[in-house]
């Protein structure tokens, strides 16, 4: 098996250097094939004491896989991984000192919520008299008081979850994993779990790795996302960063909605390059530092824009970028519209207006327009 | 081929190794008990069965001879012993379908009341001994049992039937004993049929038998496929219904394996005979699951 | 009267109760014949007599084979579980070439008539000591009882969920413990099951008793076959009713184990899945 730590350095976060504390968990050049298909290619990441780090992508990417090795439910087939400085790559999960809440809670269904609470701890020896003090520390934690003599199938959804929730943190791992750990709950449950879990979280400091598919949620809680997709790590960075500077097409596809439109580079300064898209339109961007790489004239590459970037107007505007299109269509989306525009030379553009500042219908000819710097130009992929 | 790929470790031998599907090793134990007492005891009778006859010690060690086939092959009295064992299966086979299908689908078609009686008034003969049953069966047919008894009282015969200790005795023995299989697979199988096509098939005007004959009977064919070799194959092997219900008529492989090992002493002819029952059965069921395996993957396509 | 008792409806109720009748009939017949006072086997009569019931309690030729019937059955079932439940633990969620092989050798005995078995154990068992041995007998049963108890197990198993026993895990219980405090209680019914499968089908087996036991373990469906073809006593009508009671107390309980969708399943998977 070859070690493929070195290949990848690409996306590789570097861990602390001299001085700074070790990471509390470090996976290095990390590999899982099954058979000949490759689920993870060679990933290297660090989760720092105290943070929360998603994973996110969509199925198949290679995040849960991930996760599971972390965990030691999978054997990795190539690379290291370390927790607190020390190589578990090879440990049993038992002996790793992590704790995971399942997507489908994974509860003992035939022990009462106290018992599935206390399981970790019962493990670890402890004496009975501080297994519940910290088992009724941990349900007021997680807002369950008074359901210890419960058993799982009676309560709903989003208790179970907290019982999981609290059986995990219990043991006070050295990093909490999450698999989809919300994504069985419906959508007003899962908000304000996520709040609740995040602030739970933060108070008690526990380093975390959430594994998710779910774009809005890995914004809501992370302190960092890796992005993910078939078994590379298309980007790690902080949420604001991942959203507003995708470093390739599909990041920017797969989180947030966008617009793509695919040219080359015509033009390329210090300040702006202009692209011009296949369809023959030329659109200025900012020569932003982190698409240096793509941004050099003949090149071909992406322009991704938000739908909320763009604006529409019936006179020709004076801004960066400004195409002439018709409206197809639009649709009322609570708090926006969405417009969907007819561009020339084929396409279509997705302009999400804040409210409806004026009434363009179907067949009208408008003007749609977005600033360079909301310009997103990426390398195809 | 993901499906064949997840259970097999780039390595071979696992290491860290609480893989969830890396567990398949936990069967080596029940594995062994079959290669020991079923695999290995083939084999040695194979082995008897080219063995040289001897009278008094059963066969003699370490001779080779094909004795034991070619006597099977070539005295008719085997063939006919062969020709009446398939010639009954088969008769039994047809008659316990007749008999499975409608009970299965009445099963399936009632509420869960009646539902658990007609299940244990057909899984309770399913556990209870054959012999047990086959003792009722004596006690029912026999010249002067209740058949005979209380048809004669009502005046329709004047003379016994003659209704057991006959090829009619061994059938009603063997469907007894195979029917309550081939009912519940049957069942489990309209069980697993959507009922939603049968009522398409009402909703677009078909009669509730053509619904029937087009939808739940070609639907329910891998039951009735797999019932129809559960009751074969059993039926090749069955014992204890030709020597208690059976009679002069004819005899069955079964029989004859075993006169020839507890009576004649011949363990050579005796081997050979249950060699050839055994690859008949092996092969019906390679047939039976390679036709299974053939019509599912062409429903499938 | 309702569309729904049309003639086709009417025929397969009509099938099915004849059917049912024909099922039951021996086992209502023997139980009839077990209370009657007439020393031949013969039309069960009106008249009431426990006396077939006092003679098989009390005389050593019955109850010697009930006996050991009872320790086969129990040693067997035990035996089929020790192999059946790690067999259905490891192979209940695999998939792939290598379960299948594995899955193959564990069922590959029950589809083989008692005959087969009998035939080839007698010889065998004779070489290595085991012929007319109590193990040897209990051996023997396991080849069925091992598959029906591990198709139990594997259905409950399968149904479960494997993340409880991975969130075990990661909380810090090794397998063993994860075994016993969470994969166990989640399998017991299975368990239990596959138990009484297994116990059943030896303690009504009889062929493969026949070629293997001796005298001092020969099992009682042996010596009903002896008195059947010998000498027909009505007491085999009281023996032949208690195993009818047996079978009657292990469907309920059965029934109560794994419900009538499971036990359908079950003793159906039992002849589909080869």
């Amino acid at each position: 098996m070859k070690d493929a730590s070195a290949e990848s350095m690409k996306d590789r976060v570097a861990p602390p250097g001299g001085g700074a504390t070790t990471p509390d968990l470090e996976v290095q050049g990390l590999c899982k094939h099954f058979g000949s298909v490759v689920a993870v290619d060679s990933i290297d990441f660090t989760v720092d004491s105290g943070e929360f780090v998603s994973i996110l992508g969509p199925s198949g990417c290679g995040k849960t896989t991930t996760l599971r090795m972390v965990a030691g439910l999978e054997e990795v087939t190539a690379g290291r991984i370390f927790i607190r400085g020390r190589d578990v790559t090879h440990l049993p999960p038992e002996k790793r000192n992590t704790a995971m809440v399942f997507q489908s809670y994974a509860l003992f269904p035939h022990m009462n919520v106290h018992d599935n609470v206390a399981f970790g701890l019962k493990m670890r020896g402890v004496a009975k008299a501080e297994i519940d003090d910290r088992v009724a520390m941990a349900m007021r934690r997680v807002r369950l008081e008074g359901y210890e003599k419960r058993k799982p199938s009676q309560l709903s959804g989003g208790q179970r979850q907290r019982v999981a929730v609290a059986r995990a943190i219990i043991v006070e791992p050295a990093i909490l994993l999450l698999d989809e750990a919300l994504t069985n709950l419906d959508r007003r449950l899962r908000q304000q779990l996520q709040l609740e879990l995040k602030e739970l979280q933060v108070e008690l400091g526990i380093t975390s790795l959430f594994v998710t598919h779910d774009q809005e949620e890995a914004l809501t809680m992370s302190d960092r996302i890796i992005v993910m997709d078939e078994g590379l790590i298309a980007q790690n960075a902080e949420p604001s960063e991942v959203y507003d500077r995708p470093a390739s097409a599909f990041v920017a596809g797969f989180i947030g909605e966008s617009n793509r439109l695919d040219g080359s580079v015509v033009a390329a300064g210090d300040e702006a390059c202009t692209i011009r898209t296949d369809a023959g339109l030329d659109l200025v961007g900012v020569h932003a530092g982190h698409v240096g790489h793509v941004a050099h004239v003949g090149r071909q590459c992406a322009v991704m824009v938000r739908p909320r970037a763009i604006t529409l107007h019936a006179e020709r505007p004076a801004k960066d970028n400004v195409i002439e299109g018709v409206v197809k269509l639009w649709a009322y989306k609570g708090e926006s519209y969405e417009y969907v525009v007819t561009l020339p030379g084929g396409g279509d553009l997705l302009v999400s207006l804040p409210r409806r500042e004026a009434v363009f219908e179907r067949g009208d000819r408008v003007f749609a327009a977005f600033d360079a710097r909301d310009v997103i130009v990426v390398e195809r992929g | 081929m993901v499906e064949a790929a997840t259970t097999e470790t780039s390595g071979g031998v696992s290491r860290a190794s609480w893989a969830r599907l890396d567990r398949v090793w936990l069967a080596v134990p029940a594995v062994v008990l079959t290669a020991v007492f079923f695999v290995i005891p083939i084999l040695f009778m194979g082995r008897i069965s080219l063995s040289v006859h001897e009278s008094g010690s059963a066969y003699r060690e370490g001779t080779w001879t094909l004795d034991s086939y070619v006597t099977l092959l070539t005295d008719s009295f085997y063939l006919r012993i062969f020709s009446y064992t398939l010639g009954v299966s088969l008769l039994v086979t047809v008659l316990g379908l007749a008999l499975a299908y409608p009970i299965a689908y009445w099963i399936n078609r009632s509420g869960p009341r009646l539902k658990v009686i007609l299940l244990f008034a057909v899984i309770v003969p399913l556990w209870t001994n054959i012999l047990v049953l086959i003792y009722g069966w004596l006690i029912i047919l026999s010249p002067g049992g209740a058949l005979n008894d209380g048809l004669m009282r009502l005046g329709l015969i004047d003379a016994p039937l003659r209704v057991v200790y006959n090829t009619f005795g061994i059938v009603v023995g063997i469907v007894q004993i195979t029917l309550p299989y081939a009912i519940l697979i049957i069942a489990a199988v309209l069980a697993g049929i959507d009922r939603s096509l049968v009522e398409s098939a009402r909703d677009m005007g078909a009669s509730r038998l053509k619904a029937f004959l087009h939808v739940t009977l070609p639907l329910s064919t891998p039951g009735i496929a797999s019932a129809a070799t559960v009751i074969f194959v059993w039926s090749m092997g069955e014992y204890a219904s030709p020597q208690l219900l059976g009679g002069s008529a004819g005899k069955f492989v079964s029989q004859e394996v075993s006169s020839q090992f507890l009576t004649a002493f011949n363990w050579p002819r005796g081997a050979g005979l249950a060699v050839t029952l055994f690859s008949l059965i092996v092969l019906i069921l390679v047939v039976a699951q390679t036709a299974a395996r053939v019509t599912a993957r062409r429903s499938a396509a | 009267m309702s569309p729904r008792w049309s003639l086709s409806s009417l025929s397969y109720r009509v099938l099915g109760l004849a059917t049912v009748i024909f099922l039951l009939s021996p086992l209502v017949i023997v139980v009839w014949l077990s209370f009657g006072s007439s020393p031949y086997m013969a039309k069960p009569s009106l008249d009431f007599s426990l006396r077939w019931y006092e003679e098989i309690f009390t005389a050593s030729r019955w109850t010697g084979p009930f006996q050991h019937s009872l320790i086969i059955a129990a040693g067997s079932s035990v035996l089929s579980l020790l192999l059946a439940t790690p067999a259905a633990l490891g192979l209940a969620k695999a998939q792939g070439r290598r379960a299948v092989g594995l899955n193959f050798g564990v069922m590959v005995p029950f589809f083989m008539p008692g005959l087969i078995l009998a035939v080839g154990l007698l010889m065998f068992a004779s070489r290595i000591g085991l012929s007319g041995t109590f193990p040897g007998i209990m051996i023997a049963h396991s080849l069925w009882g091992t598959p029906i108890a591990y198709l139990a197990i594997r259905a409950v198993y399968a149904g479960t969920d494997t993340a409880a026993e991975e969130a075990a895990r990661v909380l810090g219980a090794g397998p063993l413990r994860t075994f016993f405090l969470v994969t166990l209680p989640s399998i017991l019914p299975g368990v239990a099951a596959g138990a009484l499968f297994a116990f059943v089908i030896s303690f009504n087996e009889f062929m493969m008793s026949l070629f293997l036991t001796a005298p001092r373990t020969v099992t009682l469906p042996v010596v009903i076959w002896t008195s059947l073809r010998y000498e027909v006593s009505p007491a085999v009508a009281a023996i032949a009713s208690v195993f009818i009671g047996i079978s009657v107390i292990a469907v309920i309980i059965g029934l109560r184990l794994v419900g009538t969708r499971g036990l359908l399943q079950l003793t159906a998977a039992d002849a589909v899945k080869k």
